[in-house]
């Protein structure tokens, strides 16, 4: 037998429906009996009280006048009643002068009156006439009568009992389905979810107490389940997809990352075993010039996209003329678009247009948009690189007569590892991340980028909108290397260029006194200290990685020497690492500019030239705060 | 009650079979005695019968006292209703303030009649004559089977507004 506890709700609630029951008819029965057990019994002792009251009249005549044989009459009336056992009657001397008994019932006048016997019950009553004594009488009844009706009345209650009970457990057995049943119909539910594991199914919700309120619980679980389930499928499906879209992405960049280097390999076997000269030679250099950039293109956006995912794509902002960033981005593309015989159409504004922008991603995002549309265009198509200005805008756009996007590919257009489909991947060249970079540094500048195209085959339209610069001051900066010519773009500018490693040296010198600044060059920090305590110059160029001192201790001794003599010098570092936390370092301590090696000559002289002009927008500036006008 | 006032009753018929006349005697009137007592018990006078409700009930014995002092050690200390017993022997004109009244069987006042004086006062003549029974008293001892028994004149007793018990007209050999 399990304990109450375990028990099943159903067998509960039959329980206490019957064994309450049970028990509350038992106690009033036992009441009931006892109560009336009682009363019958003082009923009785009463009834014998009066009977002896009236024998004890009816027999003074006869005790005085000594006629016992007038009472014979009166005893057998009255003793022929079935609860008296015993009419007794004594003279004033306690000598017995009449008696009607039962056979085997003594007569004894010492029994005291109303003396309690275990079935009997003895009423003593005098004799008297007129205030005389004459006698007593003495009656013994019996309550064997009281008993048996007694008996009668608890079978009938004990009849009652147990019907009542089986009514109790019918009652009982029908309504505790109300109580049950819900509970019940929820539990069978909650077992076939378990069981099937399908999270469609519902309670339902017969009643409105707390089993419903459990019902309502039960089901919403169910709901938020169902719910998680679906979205969970949803999400395995789609980082399937993206999963599939990452490994043909993987298969299109080590496509890409070949093909350059496929050319590059050829042509320096060509070189090898050819030995060419002259012009030959030019075009060979040029091949491998151009693959060797391809490829650098390709890494370098396969290390933003990289950083891209994971939000470390960063700018530094500058005050920059997209006019000048658009003119030098076609100029890179014009040898290819005219060997494709492409024409190439600009409609730009006359004048400047100031962007608060990072000059290079600006640049990535203006030879993106153009390469794509040299790419895309056949043979003897037109592109139209317009510049116009809205109120707060600038937008720029290109557009093309090329193979145009399909309405279904349109929206995806700027997403990462997409591209139109497969055999447009053999045919166009490409790791699909263009327009993602595109899209991404739009956006860290606060603007944004748009596709437009009527169909295949019909063209399209790429623009980005990036806010205007409301000021308009003639702005030294990134801009000017594409506006002046190299010879004269660090005129007059004194320069110590730092590096450990002697060919990089060289080539930092000859770039930089090509481009008309006073170079001097030192091999160690240690050298670069003294050279700079000796003579000191406008602008540091120094790379990072060296041994005994860095390019950080370096610029901080520099730092402390200007200090004392007041100077402010720019600072270029030079750094192998590509990262972006690396340059983030670079710029917190103290440099102006980054620039990656191998270093590209026009990057290193935008670097040096914007550096510079820095420093000394900082120092008119500080000059202005000194003299009380407000900094730009 | 140490004292035994009613005796058995077979006592006094062996007594008449064995005995002298003069033990038969006094045994019939010790039990006459008692039965005058009782009389009293079961008697209702006019309240008219007593001076106050503690004066003394007489009982009066007309001619030669045959109780031998029975009687008076019977009523000892006895008292009917608040009344304390007394036994008298009356004068020619203390009858009428008597209230029970036994005549003697040897008296016979004025031939068979009983004495006017009585017959409307609350008087309980009791006799033990067929005479005086015939003259109208109200009560008459007999000796029926040996046992002293009575019978009573209940028309007698109305005359004199006396109540007798319905208990003691049930003992009662007769009652007219």
């Amino acid at each position: 037998m399990k304990p109450f506890r375990d028990q099943p709700i159903a067998r509960k609630a039959l329980i206490l429906g019957v064994v309450p029951t049970f028990c509350a008819i038992l106690l009033v029965s036992v009441a009931s009996v006892t109560a009336t057990y009682f009363t019958a019994r003082s009923n009785t002792v009463r009834d014998l009280d009066a009977q002896a009251e009236l024998l004890a009249d009816s027999v003074s005549a006869a005790l005085a006048f000594d006629d016992p044989g007038s009472v014979t009459e009166t005893l057998r009336t009255l003793g022929a009643r079935p609860n008296i056992d015993a009419l007794c009657v004594f003279d004033s001397n306690q000598a017995l002068f009449a008696s009607h008994t039962v056979p085997g019932e003594p007569c004894d006048a010492t029994v005291g009156a109303n003396a309690p016997r275990d079935r009997s019950i003895v009423v003593t009553r005098p004799v008297t006439a007129n205030g005389r004594r004459l006698g007593s009488v003495v009656i013994t009844g019996n309550l064997s009568l009281l008993y048996a009706w007694t008996r009668i009345q608890a079978f009938v209650i004990a009849g009652a009992l147990v019907g009542g009970t089986l009514i109790a457990l019918f009652l009982t057995r029908l309504l505790q389905r109300v109580i049950s049943g819900p509970v019940l119909a929820l539990a069978a539910t909650a077992d076939r979810v378990t069981t099937s594991r399908d999270y469609s199914l519902r309670a339902t919700k017969t009643t409105d107490d707390e089993v419903g309120g459990l019902v309502q619980s039960f089901n919403g679980m169910l709901d938020e389940i169902q719910r998680r389930d679906e979205t969970l499928t949803v999400e395995i499906a789609e980082r399937k997809r993206a999963e599939y879209l990452k490994d043909q992405f993987l298969g299109t960049v080590s496509h890409e990352l070949r093909t350059p280097l496929n050319a590059i390999m050829g042509w320096l076997q060509i070189i090898r075993t050819t030995k060419p000269t002259g012009q030959r030679l030019a075009r060979a250099l040029e091949n491998l010039e151009r693959n060797a950039r391809s490829q650098a293109r390709l890494i370098e956006d396969l290390l933003d996209v990289s950083r891209m995912a994971i939000g470390h794509l960063r700018v530094s902002l500058d005050v920059v003329d997209l006019r000048a960033v658009l003119t030098s981005a076609i100029d890179t593309v014009k040898p290819t678009a005219m060997a494709k015989s492409l024409r190439l159409e600009v409609q730009f504004p006359a004048s400047s247009c100031l962007v608060s922008a990072d000059p290079d991603r600006l640049q990535q995002v203006a030879w993106n948009l153009l390469s794509n549309a040299v790419k895309f265009t056949p043979a003897g198509g037109t592109i139209t690189v317009t510049l116009s200005a809205t109120t707060d805008e600038y937008v720029f756009s290109v557009q093309d007569t090329g193979i145009g996007l399909t309405q279904d590919f349109l929206p995806f257009v700027f997403e990462r590892f997409r591209q139109a489909d497969g055999s447009m991947t053999r045919r166009h060249g490409g790791l699909g991340l263009g327009l993602a970079l595109v899209k991404e540094i739009t956006m860290l500048h606060n603007g944004s980028a748009h596709a437009v195209s009527r169909g295949k085959d019909q063209g399209s339209t790429f623009s980005v909108r990036l806010p205007r610069l409301a000021v308009t001051a003639p702005q030294p900066g990134a801009n000017a290397a594409s506006d002046t010519p190299r010879g004269t773009l660090c005129a007059g500018m004194r320069i110590l260029a730092v590096d450990d490693d002697p060919d990089s040296l060289e080539i930092l010198m000859t770039t930089l006194t090509a481009a008309g600044a006073d170079v001097r060059v030192a091999a160690s920090g240690d050298d670069a200290i003294r050279e700079w305590t000796r003579n000191p110059g406008d602008v540091l160029v120094c790379d990072l990685a060296m041994p005994a001192m860095d390019g950080f201790q370096v610029l901080h001794h520099i730092r402390s020497l200007d200090t004392a003599s007041g100077r402010s010098t720019a600072a270029v570092a030079l750094t192998a690492y590509a990262s972006d936390q690396f340059r983030d370092r670079c710029f917190s301590a103290g440099f102006h500019g980054h620039v990656g090696k191998p270093c590209d000559a026009g990057e290193l002289l935008r670097a040096v030239t914007a550096a510079r002009a820095l420093v000394k927008s900082q120092k008119a500036a500080r000059d202005a705060s000194s003299t009380g006008a407000a900094p730009l | 009650m140490a004292r035994r006032t009613q005796p058995r009753l077979l006592l006094v018929a062996l007594c008449f079979v064995f005995g002298t006349l003069t033990a038969a005697t006094s045994l019939e009137y010790e039990v006459k005695a008692a039965f005058l007592l009782n009389f009293a018990t079961f008697t209702e006078w006019p309240p008219t019968a007593f001076e106050s409700p503690s004066s003394p009930l007489r009982i009066c014995i007309l001619g030669v006292d045959p109780f031998d002092g029975s009687l008076l050690r019977t009523v000892k200390g006895e008292s009917v209703a608040g009344h304390p017993l007394v036994v008298e022997h009356p004068s020619e004109e203390g009858i009428k303030r008597c209230h029970v009244l036994f005549i003697r069987r040897a008296v016979n006042p004025r031939g068979n009649d009983l004495n006017p004086g009585t017959t409307d006062a609350p008087v309980l003549v009791v006799s033990e004559s067929e005479a005086l029974w015939r003259a109208g008293s109200i009560i008459n001892f007999a000796i029926d089977g040996g046992r002293v028994r009575f019978d009573v004149n209940q028309t007698a007793s109305l005359r004199g507004g006396l109540r007798l018990s319905p208990k003691l007209l049930r003992v009662a050999r007769t009652v007219r």
